[in-house]
């Protein structure tokens, strides 16, 4: 489990000026769970997810991932093998020449002994779908492939968590959507616990629990239904919801009752028949 | 006319083992004022059709002709043509250079050598048309804003230089919700304020849907569709094929119609589509 | 223009070439720098050209891709062979003007664009046989033993394959942000040196600006991965040095060693 107590994170800027990113912020991440951010640019959101590995520490209060505290200096390299990050461009997270190499970095970071790292790679590229691209340079590779390539170099790792810092923002539908697909089977088969950062709501509702963030705090936290239900709030925090959630609010309001809290075109047709 | 492009190819790399046909037989006409989307998946060629709307790239074969501006093959294009076409590219904010916010909007104005009090009253206009006070931010740097801000800059910037037409590639990646409808609605206003024609090249059906008037959509280099949306998003099936989607509402009516409701299934927004189902659902809400 | 240079580019093989240790291809490539300085006469020219065919054809590159990359380096050639042309004092052929040509200098001349050609030819086909990753390692071996007075050996291979991972990332870049200033009316062909030095400003800033980003944005996907220098680090390509390896390393060496000396 990792624990966020009351974390308060100040940058400063070279013109002493100082940006309080977050302004104390608690929250529980369980295992297992899929937990999925959103919030306006600027919310702090990225700042939190750099707290999960120690990329970043507290300028007050705590985080504890599996007990271990994140201030500690000689708990870093436990912590970050732990807990896995992706980022949002993929050009900028992939270090090697080829995709085999990428992949193999992590593990080699690690010590481990090279006929293991080999079978990892080899695990690692084919749950991601990847399997046959080790040769490959990550230039030729379409956006898609290189997050989930990135996502290998990873879980390679075998790591408890996996935080994603808004991975699907430079892709196309398609390269999301493999994406999005490989991260929810991590979660399933491999019973991985994902913290997915997001400004796509469809991606949003796919959790089992939303966090809504605001000026470096957290303002609502849900199931999505929940939280989607609420749309005037979402869209005051510069948010939306999904489509057919706004459209059961429309219709509500127009005084035909239809459930304000369903998701996907699915539930629609069903709320309407 | 204002745009006519007819049987343009554009190859990169012809001759090397890494030669690709990029675009093929790509013919079509815009006509002033229109709001044209492009769609298509990725690595269709959508970025390279648009970089010949203003001669950044030449076209291998073909003729098109732009606001009476004439090239063909091989031809080098004038500056008018750059002056003509303000070009939105994706993450336009990597462009930024000057320091402070005046004079990276006022750039291209200079460039094509706007007069001094002009180009004043251009930043200014730019930057009230993307929606930021010109008094608050002309001294700032570009760097020290937030990436939303950063990306509007960037749009002045190209706005600044009283463009007819404006092309913009995927303008709202990377936004939150909110930025991104910001950034679209003043996109309608420029268009209903100064008449500027616009072609948006975008991943999002429902962007597509809410605003443009009429849509192309690519497959492998070619424009295979070119249709007013709903008569594009009819073709599902199609669209489906290709890799791409159409706007949930749409969907959504699809589904009622074959679950035997009688709807009109030309449905692209939230608002058009509560509309319809008050309209056939509505006897049911006076209980 | 860059997708014509050879040098630096990697064509995927399992040739014997392809298969040496590539410390094994680098320490062959200095013995062939310093080997070639010494040769004097023209049937050693021949004894090298002889074994730079058979790399090539063992190595299975095709000639016309590997000629191609000498493109880049015309301009050097033939600057080259024209100082060496009209400057080389001697029996004089032909006068034309205040310049003479002399047999030494067609001799010389020649000579400087061969070695130049095979330096470069070499060069490239230990890129062209050799995976990015797999050279900086045997850098890395190699300049090991200099760890000890200092020399940051790890960091600077790491630098090298790094460095070598961004170059199409970095043209790309460029390329993108001079369309996107074009686009704005800027103009990199016309005016005098100055002018066009002050008109690449709006390409340098974003560059640099983009550069320092992902240099950012690098280190820290790095360090997420655990990254910590060279300290414990395993590798799951190990490199081992072959009976095969230590017979061309030497087979080169003296080689080398008779061309300089007795050819
Ligand atoms: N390195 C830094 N130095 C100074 N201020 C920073 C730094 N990184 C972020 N900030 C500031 O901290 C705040 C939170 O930024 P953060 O990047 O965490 O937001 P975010 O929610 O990830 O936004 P986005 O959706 O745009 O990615 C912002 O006001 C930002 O300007
Ligand atoms: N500079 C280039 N050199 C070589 N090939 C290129 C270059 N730019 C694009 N291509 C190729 O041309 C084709 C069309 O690319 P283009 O960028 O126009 O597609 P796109 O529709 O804009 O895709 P996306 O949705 O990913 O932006 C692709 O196959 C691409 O690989
Ligand atoms: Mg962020
Ligand atoms: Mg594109």
């Amino acid at each position: 489990m990792i624990k966020i107590d009351n974390v308060i994170h100040t940058y400063k800027k070279h013109s002493d000026e100082e940006v309080q990113a977050l302004c104390g912020i608690s929250l529980d991440i369980q295992e297992g769970e899929f937990l999925v951010i959103i919030g306006h640019n600027g919310s702090g959101k990225s700042t939190l997810a750099k707290h999960l590995n120690t990329l970043l520490i507290p300028s007050e209060g705590q985080v504890l991932i599996d007990g271990l505290d994140s201030t500690d200096p000689d708990m870093v390299w436990n912590i970050r093998s732990r807990v896995g990050m992706v980022f949002q461009n993929p050009d900028n997270q992939l270090i090697a020449t080829t995709v085999e190499d990428d992949v193999a970095f992590g593990c080699e970071n690690l010590g481990i002994e090279s006929g293991e790292i080999r079978a990892r790679v080899d695990d690692a590229l084919a749950t991601v779908g990847m399997a046959g691209f080790g040769n490959k340079e990550p230039h030729y590779l379409s956006g898609g492939q290189k997050q989930r390539v990135a996502i290998a170099g990873v879980i390679a790792m075998r790591p408890k968590y996996l935080v994603l810092d808004e991975p699907t923002a430079m892709l196309d539908p398609r390269g999301r959507q493999e994406v999005m697909e490989t991260i929810h089977r991590l979660n399933k088969e491999e019973g991985l616990t994902i913290v997915h950062i997001t400004h796509y709501m469809e991606e949003a509702s796919q959790a089992d629990r939303v966090v809504v963030m605001e000026d470096g705090k957290i303002v609502a936290q849900g199931c999505p239904r929940e939280i989607f239900s609420q749309v005037k709030l979402l869209k005051s925090l510069r948010m939306d919801v999904p489509p057919m959630t706004e459209l059961a609010s429309i219709l509500n309001e127009a005084g035909l009752e239809v459930d304000k809290t369903l998701l996907t075109v699915e539930e629609m047709v069903d709320a309407l028949c | 006319m204002l745009i006519e492009l007819k049987d343009i190819c554009y190859t990169y790399k012809p001759g090397t083992p890494y030669e690709t046909s990029a675009i093929q037989d790509i013919s079509f006409n815009v006509e002033e004022g229109e709001f044209i989307g492009i769609i298509g998946h990725t690595g269709c060629g959508k970025s390279t059709l648009v970089q010949h709307l203003n001669g950044l790239l030449i076209p291998s074969k073909g003729e098109m002709q732009l606001d009476g501006i004439r090239y063909f093959t091989q031809q080098k294009p004038n500056k008018d043509l750059r002056k003509k076409v303000g070009m939105v590219f994706q993450y336009p904010e990597d462009q930024l250079f000057e320091e402070t916010i005046f004079d990276d909007v006022a750039f291209a104005p200079k460039n094509f050598n706007l007069g001094d009090g002009l180009v004043e009253e251009q930043v200014r206009n730019a930057l009230e048309d993307v929606g930021l006070s010109y008094e608050k931010y002309k001294d700032r740097s570009p760097f020290s804003i937030s990436g939303g801000q950063m990306r509007k800059v960037a749009i002045a910037g190209v706005l600044a230089a009283q463009p007819k037409i404006l092309v913009l590639d995927e303008p709202t990646a990377g936004l939150d919700p909110k930025g991104r409808e910001e950034i679209l609605s003043r996109i309608d206003l420029l268009r209903e304020k100064r008449n500027i024609t616009i072609i948006l090249v975008s991943h999002s059906m429902d962007d597509i849907a809410a605003h443009a008037d009429r849509v192309l959509v690519m497959n492998q280099g070619k424009i295979v569709i070119d249709d007013v949306p709903r008569k594009v998003f009819k073709e599902y099936k199609q669209l489906y094929d290709m890799g791409l989607d159409i706007p949930s509402v749409t969907k959504l009516m699809l589904k009622l119609k074959n679950k035997g409701f009688d709807v009109d299934t030309e449905i692209f927004t939230i608002e058009e589509a509560a509309q319809e189902i008050l309209k056939i659902k509505g006897g049911a809400s006076h209980v | 223009m860059f997708r014509d240079i050879t040098i630096g580019q990697y064509l995927p093989g399992e040739s014997f070439i392809h298969r040496l240790d590539p410390r094994t291809k680098i320490l062959s490539v200095l013995f062939f720098m310093v080997g070639i300085f010494g040769l004097k006469h023209l049937y050693s020219y021949l004894f090298v050209l002889a074994l730079t065919l058979t790399v090539i054809l063992v190595a299975r590159i095709p000639l016309g891709y590997l000629l191609k990359g000498l493109k880049p380096i015309f301009i050097i050639l033939i600057f080259t062979v024209g100082l060496h042309l009209f400057l080389t004092p001697g029996q004089i052929l032909v006068e034309i003007g205040p310049l003479s040509i002399t047999l030494e200098g067609i001799m010389k001349a020649s000579f400087m664009a061969l070695r130049l050609i095979f330096l470069v030819l070499f060069a490239s086909l230990l890129t062209l046989t050799t995976a990015p990753m797999s050279l900086t390692d045997g850098l890395e071996k190699l300049l090991a033993p200099f760890a000890k007075v200092g020399l940051p050996a790890h960091e600077l291979a790491m630098m090298m394959s790094i460095a070598l991972r961004f170059i199409p990332t970095l043209i790309d870049e460029t390329d993108k942000i001079m369309k996107a200033q074009k686009a704005r009316g800027a103009d990199f062909e016309s005016g005098n040196i100055w002018q066009r030095a002050k008109s690449m400003i709006p390409i340098l800033v974003p560059l640099f600006v983009s550069a320092f980003r992902r240099a950012d944005e690098l280190a820290m996907a790095m360090e997420a991965r655990c990254y910590r220098g060279s300290e414990g680090r395993t590798r799951m390509k190990q490199l081992v040095y072959r009976k095969t390896d230590l017979i061309v390393t030497l087979g080169m060496g003296s080689a080398m060693v008779a061309a300089f000396f007795f050819l």
